[in-house]
C-alpha cells in the first residue's frame, strides 16, 4: 500500500495555499525548490496550477507577466499548452486570427525559458518544402555561382527526384555505420553535382532543419518548434511532420532521418511542438490539415466566441499600461495533487476508469461518424491516441475533490475536454458531448448514451471510483477518516423524544429498543475499531459500523410513522384533558 | 527634377516613413511589449514613382536596397539582409520575385517579434538577430505582381503601414 500522507490537511493545505497565490500573482508565478536527491536549488515557474522547471530568472518571470493580460481564454489555452507540455504531447491551436495562439506559444517558451528567449519558429508557406522542415545538404564551396545552381537544380523535380533516390538507397544500407554511409552520400552527391556540370564540388554538408534541430539540437537538449500556418503548407509536406507521431499521443521518442546518414534523432529533454493553423472553413486559402497528421496532435480549437472577451480585457489592459488585468477564475486554477495514484497498479482501479473512457470514444465515434460537423473542413479520425493520452493525462493530473479525496472524475472530465471535446468547433455538440460523459459517470442523463449508463456491481462509475480510491488509501489514514465519518453522522442521529423512551409498549416498544440498541452497537463498534491496533481491520470494523446507518434510517423512518400516531393520540387527549 | 505631382506624393511618403520609423505596435493582443512595423510600399499600374524617389528621401548611407528576383535560392538574399541590419541599415526590399519560404520566414519573424531567426549561422546552432532600432524594412512591389505573383496567402498582413504611389 502507499503512504499517502498527502491526502490530509497538509497537502490540502499546501494547494490551498498555492491556488490563493496563483489567483493573486494573476496566475503565474516563480519559486525555487531543493531536489531532494541532489539537494541543488531549482528554479521552477506555476503556470495557472502547472508546475514546471524553468531557467528563467524571477525577474524574467516578474518582467514576462508585466505583458501579459491573462484574459480567461489566455488563462484556459496556457492551463492547457502546460498540461501539454509536461505530458510532451504535440498541439494544435486552431483558431481565427487574434486569438493570440502565436503569442502565447512565445510567452510561454520565454516562461520557461527566460525572457528574450524565442522558439523555434517555421512559418508555413504555399512554397515551403520538406526540406525548408528537415533539412538539406549544402556543397562546401566558396564559389557562389555554383552554389546557386546546385541549389536551383534541388528546386527542380529531376532534383528532388534525384536527392530522393539517394535516400533510397541509403534506407536499404541500414546494417552499415553512420560514417559509412555519409561517405557514400558523399561520393553519390559528387556524382550527382557532376551530372549537371558542376566539377568543382567536392564535399558537402547536412544543415538540420528545425525539426531535427528541435529534436536534438543544443547538445541533445532539444528546442521548443513552433510550426505557424500549418494549414498554408501543401497538405503532402504538412505531413513531413508524421514521424513525431509517438507512443501514447505523445512526440516520439526519436525519429529516423536517412538523408545524412545519422539515421536517429532522440528527442531531447526540451523538445516540444506545438502548431497553429486558422480554420480553413473562416479563413481563406487554408488546407485542412491532413487526418493522419491531426491524429497526432492534442488539437485545441479555440472558440470564437472566447475571442471578443479577450479584446474587451485587452483595452482596459492597454489604456490602463497594463494596471488593470484580468482576473484569474478560481474555477481555472486546479492544483494537482503532488503524489498522484498510479492507477496502472491498481487494476480494479483502471479497470473503471477503461470502462467509463471506452463508453464516451465509442459513443463519441459513433455520433461523429453520423452527425458530426458537417459545416467544419477540417477532419479527424479519432482512434486509441485520444483514449490513450487521457491516460496519459490522468495519471500525472489529479484532483482533490471537496471531501479531501483524489476525485478522479475531476481528472477524467477536463481530459475528456482536452482530448476529445477540444477538437470540435460547434458549441453544441460539445455540450452534447460534456452530458454524455456526466451520464456515462452517472451523474446525469444523454440522448446518446443508447444502453443506459454503465455500471458495475449496481454501482456507477462515478461511485465505483469513489469506492476503489478508498480501497486504496493508506490503512491508518482510512482508519481515521471512517471514524471521522462515523462521529460526523453519529451528531445528525435522530434522538428518540424522552416521553415515548419508556411510555412505548407492544411494537412502538420492540422499535424503540431496537433503535436504541443499534446507536449503542455503532458506538461500540467504533470505540473497537479505535482500540483496534491493525489499521485494516479496524478499518473493516468501521464500515461494518457505517452500514448500520442505513439500517438505523430506515427504523428513524419507520419510528416517526409510528409516533405520528402517537403524537396525534396525545395531542388530541391533551387538548379533551384541556376541555374538561 | 522633382515634378510636381511627386511633391505631392513625397509628403505622402514622408508620413509613411516616419510612421515606419516611430510607431510601435503591441507584439500581440494582450501585451504591452511594443515593436516596430515593416512598411510596403505599392507601385500603382500608372505610377511613375520610382524605387529612387524614395532613396531621394533618405539621408546618405542610411538606406540599401535589395533586390529580390531568385526564390530558388535565398540564402545569400537573406545574408545580405542580416548584413545590412548588423550595420543599422534600413532596407528597402525590391521584390521581384514571389517569395519563397525563407523570405516570408523571416519577413514573418521580423514583423511578429522584430527578429531574423537563422539556423547554423554565424558559428550558432540557432541565430536571432534582434532588429535594431535604427533600421527598418520597406518592401517594395508593383501592384499587379503584388495582386497576382504572391502566392503567400497572408503577404498585406505582414506589413503595418502601406503607401500607394
Amino acid at each position: 500500500m502507499d503512504k499517502r500522507e498527502d491526502l490530509f490537511k497538509k497537502a490540502e493545505d499546501i494547494e490551498k495555499e498555492q491556488k490563493e497565490k496563483l489567483i493573486k500573482e494573476h496566475g503565474i508565478y516563480y519559486f525555487e525548490k531543493e531536489d531532494p536527491e541532489t539537494g541543488e536549488k531549482k528554479r521552477y515557474v506555476n503556470i495557472m496550477g502547472i508546475e514546471i522547471e524553468t531557467e528563467a530568472t524571477k525577474e524574467d518571470i516578474d518582467k514576462i507577466k508585466e505583458n501579459l493580460v491573462m484574459s480567461e481564454l489566455d488563462q484556459e489555452l496556457l492551463r492547457k499548452m502546460a498540461e501539454a507540455y509536461v505530458l510532451r504531447q504535440p498541439l494544435m491551436l486552431e483558431g481565427a486570427p487574434a486569438a493570440g495562439k502565436t503569442f502565447l506559444i512565445k510567452y510561454f517558451t520565454k516562461l520557461l525559458y527566460g525572457a528574450d528567449a524565442l522558439p523555434l519558429t517555421i512559418y508555413g508557406t504555399t512554397r515551403t518544402d520538406a526540406e525548408d522542415i528537415i533539412g538539406h545538404w549544402v556543397p562546401k564551396t566558396t564559389n557562389e555561382k555554383e552554389k546557386k545552381i546546385w541549389n536551383e537544380f534541388l528546386e527542380t523535380i529531376d532534383g528532388k527526384r534525384k536527392m530522393q533516390e539517394v535516400i533510397n538507397e541509403l534506407k536499404g544500407k541500414k546494417d552499415l555505420s553512420e560514417e559509412q554511409r555519409r561517405n557514400i552520400i558523399q561520393e553519390k552527391l559528387k556524382e550527382l553535382a557532376k551530372s549537371i556540370g558542376l566539377t568543382t564540388l567536392s564535399e558537402f554538408e547536412f544543415k538540420e532543419g528545425p525539426l531535427l534541430r528541435a529534436y536534438s539540437g543544443d547538445n541533445g537538449q532539444g528546442y521548443i518548434l513552433d510550426v505557424e500556418e500549418m494549414g498554408v503548407m501543401p497538405t503532402n509536406i504538412q505531413e513531413t511532420f508524421l514521424p513525431i507521431g509517438g507512443e501514447s499521443g505523445k512526440l516520439a521518442e526519436s525519429i529516423q532521418f536517412w538523408g545524412n546518414g545519422k539515421e536517429v534523432y532522440h528527442r531531447g529533454p526540451k523538445t516540444w511542438i506545438v502548431f497553429a493553423s486558422n480554420p480553413p472553413e473562416e479563413v481563406g486559402a487554408r488546407h485542412e490539415v491532413t487526418t493522419p497528421m491531426a491524429s497526432r496532435l492534442t488539437w485545441i480549437r479555440i472558440e470564437k466566441e472566447k475571442i471578443s472577451p479577450k479584446v474587451e480585457n485587452l483595452i482596459d489592459f492597454l489604456y490602463t499600461k497594463g494596471k488593470i488585468k484580468s482576473e484569474i477564475k478560481p474555477e481555472n486554477v486546479l492544483i494537482p495533487v503532488e503524489k498522484p495514484i498510479d492507477i496502472q497498479k491498481y487494476p480494479e482501479l483502471a479497470k473503471v476508469i477503461s470502462l467509463a473512457v471506452k463508453t464516451f470514444h465509442d459513443a463519441f465515434i459513433k455520433w461523429y461518424d453520423k452527425v458530426g460537423e458537417p459545416d467544419r473542413n477540417q477532419k479527424f479520425e479519432i482512434g486509441a491516441r485520444e483514449a490513450l493520452r487521457v491516460l496519459d493525462n490522468i495519471l500525472k493530473f489529479q484532483y482533490r475533490g471537496e471531501d479531501g479525496e483524489i476525485d478522479l472524475t475531476i481528472s477524467l472530465k477536463r481530459a475528456i475536454e482536452l482530448y476529445y471535446i477540444d477538437r470540435l468547433s460547434d458549441t453544441e455538440a460539445k455540450e452534447k458531448m460534456r452530458e454524455l460523459f456526466e451520464a456515462i459517470l452517472g451523474e446525469g442523463e444523454s440522448e446518446l448514451l443508447g444502453a443506459g449508463a454503465p455500471t458495475i456491481n449496481g454501482k456507477t462509475i462515478a461511485e465505483k471510483l469513489k469506492e476503489e480510491i478508498e480501497n486504496i488509501i493508506d490503512p491508518e489514514i482510512r482508519k481515521k477518516k471512517l471514524i471521522k465519518e462515523i462521529e460526523e453522522k453519529q451528531e445528525k442521529i435522530w434522538q428518540v423524544p424522552p416521553e415515548f423512551v419508556s411510555v412505548g409498549e407492544g411494537d412502538l416498544e420492540l422499535k424503540v429498543n431496537e433503535y436504541q440498541d443499534l446507536i449503542k452497537k455503532i458506538e461500540l463498534l467504533k470505540n473497537e475499531a479505535i482500540n483496534e491496533e491493525n489499521s485494516e481491520k479496524a478499518s473493516e470494523i468501521l464500515k461494518e459500523a457505517i452500514d448500520l446507518f442505513s439500517k438505523l434510517e430506515s427504523l428513524e423512518k419507520e419510528l416517526k410513522e409510528m409516533l405520528g400516531g402517537y403524537e396525534t393520540f396525545f395531542d388530541n387527549f391533551k387538548g379533551m384533558l384541556d376541555e374538561i | 527634377m522633382i515634378t510636381l505631382t511627386f511633391k505631392i506624393q513625397k509628403s505622402k511618403l514622408d508620413y509613411f516613413l516616419e510612421s515606419v520609423n516611430q510607431v510601435t505596435h503591441p507584439v500581440a493582443l494582450g501585451s504591452l511589449e511594443e515593436i516596430y512595423d515593416l512598411g510596403l510600399v505599392i507601385f500603382e499600374k500608372d505610377s511613375k514613382a520610382t524605387i529612387d524617389d524614395i532613396l531621394s528621401v533618405f539621408p546618405k548611407n542610411k538606406v540599401e536596397v535589395l533586390k529580390y528576383e531568385n526564390n530558388k535560392y535565398e540564402i545569400p538574399f537573406i545574408e545580405k539582409m542580416v548584413n545590412l541590419l548588423e550595420n543599422k541599415k534600413w532596407i528597402l526590399i525590391d521584390l521581384k520575385a514571389d517569395p519563397g519560404h525563407n523570405l516570408i520566414n523571416q519577413l514573418r519573424h521580423l514583423s511578429d517579434d522584430n527578429v531574423m531567426q537563422l539556423l547554423d549561422f554565424k558559428g550558432k546552432e540557432v541565430y536571432n538577430l534582434k532588429l535594431p532600432v535604427e533600421s527598418r524594412i520597406v518592401v517594395v512591389v508593383q501592384r499587379d505582381f503584388l495582386e497576382k505573383g504572391i502566392s503567400y496567402p497572408r503577404f498585406l498582413n505582414i506589413f503595418g503601414p502601406v503607401l500607394s504611389l
